[in-house]
């Protein structure tokens, strides 16, 4: 079920609906359940389709359970060992190809986001941070939760359980129109910004293959990879705001995914701004627990800072990984654990070089902040190429093609791109934040004409293009 | 332990792990005021902390520690836990 499609539309309206009904609590449940069952429904042509589905539902299931009746380190392990095991084997990793595969279709979308939950159950409950049992119909209803089933945000279980059919704090015309207001910027994110950056995209990718001379190919690859990460970006935050937006309307605070992530000056605090949930769900479970684990092997302070290039390089490596099921992925994953350990060796070399007060001083200067910030995106804007191109191969003919000379060349070309950008939007943000629309003011009048330009714009933008816009993080 | 005597505790701690003799802390100290405490040094500290009292964190109490009073609060209910 696209979320652009008016089937998507009405379903969450009648779900909105049906939820308001009764206050009763399970009753709630039960409209949630029944949501997420006919939201996956929608996925599919066949019913045998969703059978792995369900079979890796009912191992975590049983992992949880096993994990809270015996809260050992081995059936701990053991959890984690056959959910993952699992995982590898329905998602067909290409370098898993002798497992073999199920002879026959069936449903992949939502599977990597219900593997984080299923995971964070076994090992929260093991830790004693979950201590209720989880009931079979929560189970269903925390991992299949239609708002998240697709891509996330991923919501720890704690937070989930808290607003499961409970009503947090009851609608009234504001919350109903903030909500409202949400989903329509998730819309003009989703279906203006987005889709035009992906049309541009699609133009400038498609000539990168008989692009005549080195010049005229940096240029096109510039424009392509920029395009895509302006697309990924609008996309996918377009997408948050949608399911949040829906979410307030079913008594459920979804947390936040994105912080301005183009604000971003390191590697590292890019991370922190994008995919939000994502980054910290690998650094409570496994950046954390490694880090701790090396340091208790090698206790002396002074390597404090050398253990966190590794931890960093295998966090951001298997967070690289896991984006996709083939070998491009690997050089993705191999990029995100190099730049998360560059930038925290460049860290580590300006503080005992300038000090901690003298580094600091220099992340504070004009000309380091916004050439960061296009050094920052520059290197995002490359390495997603893992993300649109077609394969290895593909990857390294293009490499190939460009040279030293041509990849060095695109960096520079779209950092400094970048940095001109952030310089004037900030400029211009600040002049207009200057005269602001104060002289409106937050009237209904105002607000109700903001919403319904945003729903103008989005119907006009709509109509000229051809196509709906996909989710493009459900492939990952 | 009271709270004055974990507070105590904790304070050698800070100094040990980011090697300022004068530094003080108070229960509203985050990882802003002080300098150094990043993700490394966070877990770095959780170590020493845990050698310490005597306690183990979990995965989200090692995550989601807001500030030291946070902090002081959950090694406080750990110990009584173990009593």
């Amino acid at each position: 079920m696209s979320l652009t499609s008016p089937t998507f539309f009405a379903f969450l309206a009648a779900t909105i609906v049906a939820y308001h009904l009764s206050a009763s609590v399970s009753y709630r449940r039960l409209v949630l359940g029944a949501a997420n069952a006919v939201f996956i429904g929608s996925y599919l042509s066949n019913v045998t389709e969703v059978l792995p589905l369900l079979a890796f539902l009912l191992l975590g299931y049983i992992a949880v359970m096993l994990v809270h009746a015996r809260r050992s380190g081995r059936v701990l392990g053991l959890g984690i060992a056959a959910v993952l095991v699992s995982f590898i084997f329905l998602k067909r990793f290409s370098f898993f190809e002798p497992l073999g595969s199920l002879p026959f279709p069936y449903l992949l979308i939502g599977l990597s986001y219900i593997l984080f939950r299923i995971l964070h159950l076994i090992i929260d409950v093991r830790s004693g941070d979950l201590e209720q049992p989880v009931g079979p119909l929560a189970f269903f209803r925390y991992t299949c939760n239609f708002l998240t089933f697709v891509s996330g945000p991923i919501q720890r279980y704690q937070e989930f359980s808290a607003s499961d059919g409970v009503e947090q704090a009851p609608l009234d015309a504001n919350r109903v129109y903030a909500a409202f207001s949400r989903m329509a910027t998730g819309y003009v994110k989703f279906v203006i910004i987005a889709a035009t950056a992906e049309y541009a995209f699609t133009y400038f990718s498609q000539q990168l293959d008989h692009a005549a001379g080195p010049s005229k190919l940096v240029v096109l690859y510039a424009a392509a990879s920029s395009t895509y990460m302006i697309h990924l970006y609008f996309n996918f935050a377009g997408y948050m705001d949608i399911v949040i937006g829906a979410g307030h309307l079913l008594g459920q605070a979804l947390p936040e995914n994105f912080d301005k992530p183009f604000l971003s000056r390191s590697f590292l605090e890019f991370w922190q701004r994008w995919h939000m949930t994502l980054s910290q769900w690998f650094k409570f479970y496994l950046f954390n627990p490694l880090l701790m684990a090396l340091m208790s092997l090698f206790p002396a302070p002074a390597l404090t800072a050398y253990l966190g290039v590794v931890a960093f390089f295998v966090t951001f490596m298997v967070m690289g990984v896991w984006h996709g099921t083939t070998a491009v992925f690997v050089v993705y994953g191999l990029l995100m654990g190099v730049g998360a350990s560059v930038n925290k060796i460049w860290q580590i070399g300006c503080t005992s070089k300038l000090g901690k007060k003298g580094y600091r001083a220099l992340t504070e200067k004009v000309w380091y902040i916004y050439g960061a910030r296009g050094v920052t995106i520059a290197f995002f804007v490359l390495a997603f190429t893992c993300l649109w191109i077609p394969g290895l191969p593909q990857l390294l003919s293009l490499v190939q093609r460009l040279g030293v000379v041509g990849l060095g060349g695109g960096f520079a070309m779209i950092a400094l791109l970048f940095a001109i950008g952030a310089l004037v939007t900030d400029g211009v943000v600040k002049r207009i934040g200057g005269l602001s629309v104060a002289g409106l003011g937050e009237g209904l009048f105002v607000r109700n004409a903001v919403l319904a330009g945003k729903l103008m714009s989005i119907v006009a933008i709509a109509s000229l293009f051809h196509k709906a816009p996909d989710f493009v993080y459900k492939a990952f | 332990m009271t709270s004055p005597q974990i507070y105590e505790k904790l304070t050698g701690i800070f100094r040990d792990v980011f090697f300022e003799d004068d530094l003080s802390i108070s229960p509203e100290t985050t990882a802003d005021d002080v300098d150094g405490w990043d993700s490394l040094t966070h877990i770095r500290l959780v170590l020493e902390v845990s050698k310490a009292f005597g306690v183990n964190f979990t995965a989200s109490e090692i995550g989601s520690l807001k500030n030291v009073g946070e902090f002081a609060e959950l090694i406080e209910k750990k110990l009584q836990a173990k009593a």
